[in-house]
């Protein structure tokens, strides 16, 4: 068992690393470079940019660079951000809380309230409501998400006013006014626009499964006992068609991450999809590799706990102790 | 309006299933107290129609016709609603299914589900919890609270059937059903769930309604047996005198004249010499030898775990086999004779061609949206013996051969009844004309009507020149196929011989408690019946010495039982080359 959970480690490491290193190596493929201004750019002159670049080492081979890169690294030093004119590790630490907030949030409420409506649908499969809760997670999934978050912000935030249209609070909110509801409220929209399209997925996959379970043999012997049939979906087929959600789940977290870069653009979300497609814009090599770190780290968390889910749902997984 | 006696009064019931044809019709009849009623019937009789319908379990879209009524206890329950009937399931009426496997959650502690069968009739759970463990000592679990914490995939099949009767007894319900309830189990198994079933009835005054295909086993069990066919109740009548209607008994008991062995000259087509099957450091089969000659069958038989189909699959090389020879003799057509011990990839795979195997739940072995002709015709189109119309026809004309016709041929495998699934898979073995076929428990699970339609299939076969290795739970059918036997034992062979004398009066203790098993439809049987103690252990560590010692019920095992083991030795008559494995055997003349 322990042999497994350190073998599980080491790969998860390794694949890390990869993943960095091939961003790190792709982005200097990119034309242009950190100190590459437009021709008629008055900041720097080719010879100051040169000093620079020599400077940050950016002159030398790539595989040079990289040994550089994570020599400091192991020392807890993530590099200077070109863009922000400010340390890596400090402009992750602005823009990763909000991030995690709004992945958090999204992430719960799509799988939440996905299981839960699955469950039900699949469960009354036949009734006219579940049909058209099926024929819901249908349209939202055909509707790109850019598409659902522009929907999103040009009806209840600028048509009906509901919702601010974007950030990630008012500014000028007076004090001791409701803090909370305020976040809240910011919050809303842009947790909307990345859970839909993973709640729809989510709710056909938990749908498919309590189907498929519904029919079972222990099921009915549940039933033969004199259970009810609410006990009956909750205890037993709910545990028992829980698999493909959760082994859906552990893929999420990298996808979602890659939502809120979009998310996060068109709701003005100061979080770390906003501060990567700016880091890449402007080829602020030392801020993607930060963020692509942050990511790629996330990611085999997220897969580590949702193999833990697995096991925790199916103890036919379990090794005999 | 009922006596007050009736614990079950059924009038009139009737099932509506879509279609015109009702799957049941017009069914009365009463249950008194602590009676044993057995039901009987043809798959697709009804039988478990009859079930849902008693629990209020039909399956979706069947529904009870307008003149049906049902009492249970004098209650009106045909005209209950979802609560009324929720109360009663369980509490007053109780259900053990077919398949302990499927029917107890995989995700949840048997004592938890055990639990759930009086929380769901408002115990309290401390109560509740206790009552499980009580129940759970008396089905029989040596450690009930162990058992309590264990999921279903740590317990043997026979333990979980104990579970999940636990689980139906546990409020003690006026009425059992228990539709099939060892179907899935070994013979020998078979007898301790059924004699647990008969001792739980006895204490709590339960009703027991025993479903089953099998008219022997549910006559020795009950006092009166109903009968349904096409889903009427065409015979109710005390057990002996349905069981004299249908001469069950007479036929299992017929002197079944075996099948005249091939000329001893020929060469064997099958030669297997000590062949070990190792999984891990788990020794499935230990060193097992047989030989066939073309148009012989060799029975084998042994509870689960015995290493049945772990030879089956050594036999085909679907398995590596650790030790021993494994050689194909000269074969029809000229084929040469071939070491498949030593066989790998292409020529492997050709040599297959040879040697066909009839997994065990060989229906659910077949693709289910795949046409039954089509998976036939894959077998010629993969060893390259016909290709596209051709193989079709071919395939088509063998399905017809065993009784399935064209219309039947062009369905889905999802769309047969179990019998026919199990027919084409017998054709897809057949197509390619091997000379080899191992059957992996061919009649598990099939009615008596599709039991016959199989043995003389696969008789006509053996006729042909079809050397067979049948393996099966179902000692009287591997007499009939089989003029020799094997009996196995945690990967050896125990005994072996003649069918007529391994299958009737087998000399060692494991052979003759297995061959008492079976059901003859007398319920004295019952009484003279050798029910052996606890299950097979665990493959991983035999028990040393005589590997049966543990549950051996001769009275005279002793030291040398439990410290050397015995191996095969002659029993006289020499030339009935009869030869069992115990310390206790008669001695032989002189050795």
């Amino acid at each position: 068992m322990r042999g497994a959970f350190l073998r599980r480690v080491g790969e998860a490491a390794l694949l890390v690393g990869f993943v960095v290193a091939t961003c790190f190596v792709l982005i200097r493929l990119a034309p242009g470079d950190p100190f590459y201004g437009p021709l008629d750019s008055a900041t720097w002159s080719a010879e100051q940019a040169a000093v620079q670049r020599a400077q940050f080492g950016y002159d030398r081979p790539i595989p040079e660079q990289f040994l550089r890169y994570v020599w400091r690294l192991a020392q807890g030093d993530l590099g200077w951000s070109h863009a922000r004119g400010q340390p890596v590790a400090e402009a992750l630490a602005t823009a990763l809380p909000a991030t995690a907030l709004l992945i958090t949030s999204a992430l719960t409420l799509a799988f939440l309230l996905g299981i839960a409506l699955g469950a039900w649908q699949g469960w009354r499969r036949e009734s006219r409501l579940a049909r058209l809760t099926d024929l819901a997670s249908l349209t939202v999934l055909s509707i790109p998400e850019f598409l659902l978050a522009l929907l999103l912000l040009i009806g209840p935030a600028t048509a009906w006013g509901w919702f601010p249209t974007g950030g990630l609070r008012d500014p000028y909110l007076p004090a001791n006014a409701g803090v909370l509801l305020d976040r809240l409220r910011h919050l809303a929209l842009p947790t909307l626009a990345l859970a839909l399209p993973i709640m729809a997925v989510v709710m056909r996959l938990q749908a498919g499964a309590t189907t498929a379970v519904r029919d079972a043999e222990f099921i009915r012997a549940a039933r033969a006992r004199g259970l009810p049939d609410r006990v009956v979906l909750r205890v037993h087929a709910l545990r028992n068609s829980l698999i493909p959600a959760l082994t859906y789940a552990g893929v999420q977290l990298s996808t979602a991450l890659g939502g809120a870069v979009i998310v996060e653009g068109i709701f003005s979300w100061p979080g770390m999809g906003r501060l990567v497609v700016e880091g890449v814009g402007r080829r602020d090599y030392p801020l993607v590799a930060g963020a692509v770190l942050i990511a790629a780290i996330c990611t085999v968390l997220g897969t580590l706990l949702a193999d833990l889910a697995l096991l925790w749902a199916d103890p036919r997984r379990r090794r005999p102790s | 309006m009922t006596e007050p006696t009736a614990v079950l009064d059924v009038r009139t019931l009737g099932v509506r299933r879509g279609g015109l044809a009702l799957a049941l019709d017009g069914v009365s009849f009463r249950v008194d107290r602590g009676e044993r009623i057995g039901v009987v019937g043809h798959s697709g009789a009804g039988k478990s129609t009859l079930a849902g319908a008693l629990l209020g379990l039909l399956p979706r879209g069947a529904q009870l016709t307008p003149q049906s009524e049902l009492y249970l206890g004098g209650d009106a329950m045909h005209r209950a609603d979802a609560r009324r009937w929720r109360a009663a399931r369980g509490a007053r009426i109780g259900l053990v299914m077919q398949e302990p496997m499927l029917a107890l959650d995989p995700a949840m502690r048997i004592g938890a589900q055990v639990a759930e069968a009086a929380t769901a009739h408002g115990v309290a759970r401390d109560d509740a919890d206790a009552r499980a463990i009580d129940m759970l000592a008396k089905v029989g679990f040596g450690d009930p609270r162990a058992a309590a914490r264990a999921y279903a995939h740590e317990l043997s099949g026979g333990m979980r059937q104990r579970a999940l009767i636990a689980a139906a007894m546990l409020m003690r319900p006026a009425v059992l059903v228990a539709d099939e309830p060892t179907t899935a189990l070994d013979p020998t198994i078979q007898a301790q769930v059924l004699d647990l079933l008969d001792a739980l009835r006895a204490e709590s005054g339960t009703a027991l309604l025993l479903i089953s295909h099998d008219l022997a086993l549910v006559s020795e069990r009950c006092d009166r047996v109903l009968r349904l066919e096409q889903g009427r109740l065409v015979e109710d009548d005390a057990a002996a005198t349905v069981l004299a209607r249908h001469r069950i008994a007479e036929y299992r008991h017929a002197e079944t004249a075996p099948p005249r062995p091939s000329p001893e000259a020929a060469p064997p087509v099958l030669d297997a010499r000590d062949i070990t099957v190792r999984y891990g450091r788990v020794e499935a089969v230990r060193g097992v030898s047989l030989a066939l000659r073309a148009g012989e069958a060799l029975g084998v038989v042994g509870e689960s775990g015995s290493g049945k189909s772990s030879l089956a699959h050594a036999l085909l090389r679907l398995v590596p086999i650790a030790e021993g020879t494994l050689r194909l003799g000269a074969g029809r057509e000229g084929a040469e004779p071939i070491d498949l011990g030593r066989l790998h990839g292409e020529a492997l795979r050709r040599a297959r061609r040879r040697i066909q195997l009839i997994p065990q739940d060989a229906g659910a072995s077949l693709t289910p949206h795949c046409t039954a002709e089509s998976l036939v015709a894959e077998g010629l189109e993969v060893h390259g013996l016909a290709r596209g119309a051709e193989a079709l026809r071919r395939a088509r004309a063998l399905l017809d051969e065993l009784g399935i016709d064209a219309a039947l041929a062009a369905r889905r495998a999802r769309q047969l009844s179990t019998g026919e699934r199990q027919r084409v898979a017998i054709a897809r073995a057949l197509a390619v004309g091997p000379e080899i076929l191992v059957c992996d428990e061919p009649l598990a699970a099939v009615d008596e009507a599709t039991r016959e339609r199989i043995i003389a299939v696969l008789e006509t076969q053996r006729r042909g020149g079809l050397a067979l290795v049948v393996i099966s739970h179902d000692l009287p059918a591997v007499e009939r196929l089989a003029p020799r036997a094997m009996v196995m034992y945690l990967g050896r062979v125990v005994e072996q011989g003649a069918s007529a004398t391994v299958l009737r009066a087998p000399a060692m203790p494991y052979a003759q408690a297995l061959v008492s098993a079976v059901p003859t439809g007398d319920p004295a049987a019952t009484r003279r019946r050798i029910v052996l103690q606890g299950e097979i252990p665990a493959p991983a560590s035999p028990p040393p010495g005589c590997a049966f010692h543990p549950r051996c019920p001769h009275p005279q095992k002793d030291e040398r039982c439990t410290s050397e083991r015995p191996s095969l030795v002659p029993i006289p008559p020499l030339e009935s080359e009869h030869h069992a494995a115990c310390w206790k055997l008669p001695l032989p003349p002189s050795r």
